[in-house]
């Protein structure tokens, strides 16, 4: 999986809430039935990385009684989701054309 | 939490080349994201001992999960320096046990510390209360590198052994 793939399925599913490192990777999990197993310590360098460029933000905060970094997106992040979203469709369609042919 | 994930932890910790205050907050994430997966398992019925098993298994090598953050000079530093305390703390015989509050030593004209890049003066200093098993030269490590990047309490695992620093700055005296 390429870098941009991982930080558009890390700011859509910030999009419906925060959440901590491992409620990414499980609704990762989820959403993909199961196709996207990555190495679960990827995420955090990810996130850590798009925290630096403003688009999340963290915070140590309570999830079920115990205290967890938490991750929110940013105004900035969902511009970047929104053009990442239109790059991956851009893509994906390109693909399809030639893909299945004429 | 058993000691597969105690293992994995001093593993990755000892592969980690990031500053100090990255460091943290970046073990800590890892313990807290090991600690979810393996209670979620276990919640579906797996082994407590396979479900860390599987849980460090996910999360991927120590190496490979360290090695994902990158490197600073001053993690890389960090690392060179931990290691070097550990294998000299290796080598030497068990340390006698320190308790009870320590005064820093007098010295009469500044003193410069490498640690912190500057010169410490004969009235600055930290009072620390440690109850451990540790050798001399960690302990002098672990009051400089407390007393540099976190005052307060400071929990810190020196080769396992898990050490409770509380520090506080000596006022001057007048």
């Amino acid at each position: 999986m390429v870098k941009g793939q991982l930080d558009l399925m890390l700011l859509a599913v910030l999009q419906t809430g925060p959440a901590h490192g491992y409620a990414l990777i499980e609704a990762i999990r989820q959403r993909s039935a199961g196709v996207f197993e990555l190495p679960e310590s990827t995420v955090y360098p990810a996130l850590h990385r798009m925290e630096e460029e403003s688009l999340v933000r963290s915070e140590w905060g309570e999830v079920n009684g115990r205290r967890r970094r938490v991750y929110r997106l940013t105004a900035k992040g969902r511009t970047a989701l929104a053009g990442e979203r239109q790059s991956w469709r851009r893509f994906s369609d390109a693909v399809s054309s030639v893909g299945e042919g004429p | 939490m058993t000691a597969t994930i105690n293992r994995y932890l001093e593993g990755f910790a000892s592969a980690l080349a990031v500053g100090p205050r990255r460091r943290r907050r970046v073990i800590q994430e890892a313990e807290d994201h090991l600690r979810d997966a393996a209670e979620a398992l276990e919640a579906k019925g797996v082994p407590p001992v396979e479900a860390e098993e599987e849980a460090v298994r996910r999360f991927g090598t120590p190496a490979a999960a360290a090695g994902a953050f990158g490197s600073t000079l001053s993690g890389r530093l960090w690392r060179t320096g931990s290691r070097w305390h550990r294998r000299r703390s290796e080598r030497r015989s068990p340390a006698q046990a320190v308790q009870g509050p320590r005064q820093p030593p007098p010295f009469a004209s500044p003193v410069w510390c490498d640690v912190c890049g500057g010169d410490v003066g004969p009235d600055e200093g930290f009072t620390a209360t440690i109850t451990a098993v540790i050798d001399i030269d960690s302990l002098v490590t672990l009051v400089a590198h407390a007393s540099c990047y976190d005052l307060g309490e400071s929990i810190l695992a020196l080769r396992g052994v898990p050490v409770t620093a509380s520090l506080a700055p000596t006022p001057p005296s007048a």
